[in-house]
């Protein structure tokens, strides 16, 4: 095979992993036989038509097969089957909170329901973004209904230098989606004041207009027709676009300054070490409040 | 003098208890997670993937296929299958960037660990970058039979297609990639 198409080399699971990857498989031993196999399936294959945004209330869109779609853009807004996403969410967060340093910068903030900025649902999965003054936790999970599993990840980190500033009008900060280059796609993260629209181009033609509140903003994607090459897009209050994010490739390949210079984001750089950075080179980070 | 043999994937399936399954994650679990990451390009993934394969191997065991006594080639289906609906945040993966320290001096065997997974994790996404250009059914094939080393005829037999179809998708596959990889040095030079 040539070179360039040979994966890296296979690794052993990490120790602690494999304990925690086997008794959660092992988990699933308890649980009783599901009765309609390949019912997951279609639940999450559910096309849903309809994106309301803007609107007061939680968005809750009944469709065929059971399966539902909601948007909210605060704990107000919950419904009863994101309010139990939230509440897994919290859990979890009050482990890692447990789990990790004592320094400010790494210790996972502590997050409650009032922190809550947007929470999306399509079929059993769900994501939420949480937001504090000491920095922000995502929390994508799989609540199923009939085989009663809790699945998900959540990512955090501390603000550090970064809280009133963004990386550009738009930081994504989780971004899921059914099929592993597309399909039906959630997203969820931070906007500059002078982002007034945000509007996911699925890359055949069609649209999803993501919500927008208090510099949040909340997108699930209509229909599972988005793309690999699918763009983020930012427009500003004179329908000017400001920036076109890949969907499915937002590393920052630039650096941010704040206004007195300070390089408040890097490029991303998976080297052992990152090379230095001219804070000439970069661009203007974005003000961001809340 | 009795030789006790391990048992057999097929026993271990047929026996349908804990012990049992608990011994085919032992034998396969490897198996399983370096073909989630190659699916996925992210180590952290990768453990989530291989968690929900074993349990949906579990939950979905009336369906197995074992092959030849193997139940990995059904296995790595499985995780094929999960890693379509487990591609999680790669804010997960940029925020474990953030946090990778500093090179200690003396180069503690931890931190080599994490940075030679992040090194893996940007090969697989710039190899990935090329495999994801390639028709769905052509890459899982290509992952299952090159990567995971997944024989064709087993690979027919799991995947529920003849042994010719599976040949022809990862053939088609090299060749695209061939092209792809032809084009992108010459856009190089």
């Amino acid at each position: 095979m040539n070179d360039i198409l040979q994966p890296p080399t296979e690794r052993d699971l990490p120790a602690g992993g494999a304990d925690r990857i086997r008794a959660g498989a092992l988990a699933a031993l308890a649980e009783p036989e599901p009765r309609h196999t390949g019912r997951r399936v279609a639940v999450v294959a559910a096309v849903v038509t309809t994106v309301a945004a803007g609107v007061g209330g939680a968005a809750l869109w009944p469709a065929g097969g059971g399966s539902t779609q909601a948007l909210a853009m605060s704990a107000a807004e919950l419904p009863p089957e994101l309010r139990t996403a939230a509440e897994q969410c919290l859990s979890w967060n009050h482990d890692q909170v447990a789990r990790t340093g004592i320094e400010p910068l790494d210790r996972a903030p502590e997050v409650t329901l009032d922190d809550l900025a947007v929470a999306t649902r399509r079929g059993d999965k769900s994501a939420m973004l949480f937001l504090t003054a000491a920095g922000y936790f995502t929390c994508d999970l799989t609540l199923g209904r009939w085989w009663r599993e809790k699945t998900g990840s959540t990512n955090w980190d501390a603000w550090g230098d970064r809280r009133g500033w963004l990386p550009g009008p738009v930081e994504a900060l989780s971004v899921s989606s059914s099929d592993i280059d597309g399909g039906e796609v959630m997203a969820i993260g931070r906007v500059s004041a002078r982002v007034r629209r945000l509007v996911l181009e699925h890359g055949d033609g069609r649209t999803t207009e993501a919500r927008l509140q208090d510099g949040a903003f909340g997108l699930i994607s209509t229909g599972s027709s988005v793309r690999e090459d699918a763009r983020l897009v930012s427009y500003d209050a004179d329908g000017n676009v400001l920036d076109r994010l890949r969907f499915f490739d937002m590393r920052l390949d630039r650096c941010y300054v704040d206004p007195a210079g300070k390089v408040v984001y890097r490029a991303e750089y998976a080297g052992k070490q990152p090379p230095p950075v001219d804070p000439a080179t970069c661009l203007p980070a974005e003000a961001w409040r809340r | 003098m009795r030789i006790q043999t391990p048992a057999t994937d097929t026993e271990l399936w047929t026996a349908g208890d804990a012990a049992a399954f608990g011994q085919l994650f032992e034998r396969h679990a490897r198996a399983v997670y370096n073909h989630a990451f190659r699916l996925c390009g992210s180590w952290s993934v990768a453990e989530d993937v291989t968690q929900t394969t074993f349990a949906t191997a579990w939950r979905r065991r009336r369906d197995a296929r074992l092959v030849d006594g193997s139940v990995l080639p059904w296995l790595l289906v499985v995780a094929t299958n999960s890693a379509r609906t487990e591609h999680r945040s790669r804010r997960r993966w940029q925020a474990l960037l953030r946090r990778v320290p500093p090179e200690p001096e003396g180069a503690p065997d931890l931190a080599d660990d994490v940075a030679d997974r992040l090194r893996d994790e940007q090969r697989m996404r710039e190899l990935l970058a090329l495999v994801r250009k390639l028709p769905r059914a052509e890459r899982e094939a290509l992952a299952l039979c090159v990567w995971s080393g997944v024989a064709y005829p087993q690979a027919a037999i799991t995947l529920g297609v003849t042994e010719g179809a599976v040949r022809s998708r990862v053939s088609r596959a090299r060749a695209r990639l061939a092209r792809m990889v032809a084009t992108q040095t010459e856009e190089q030079r």
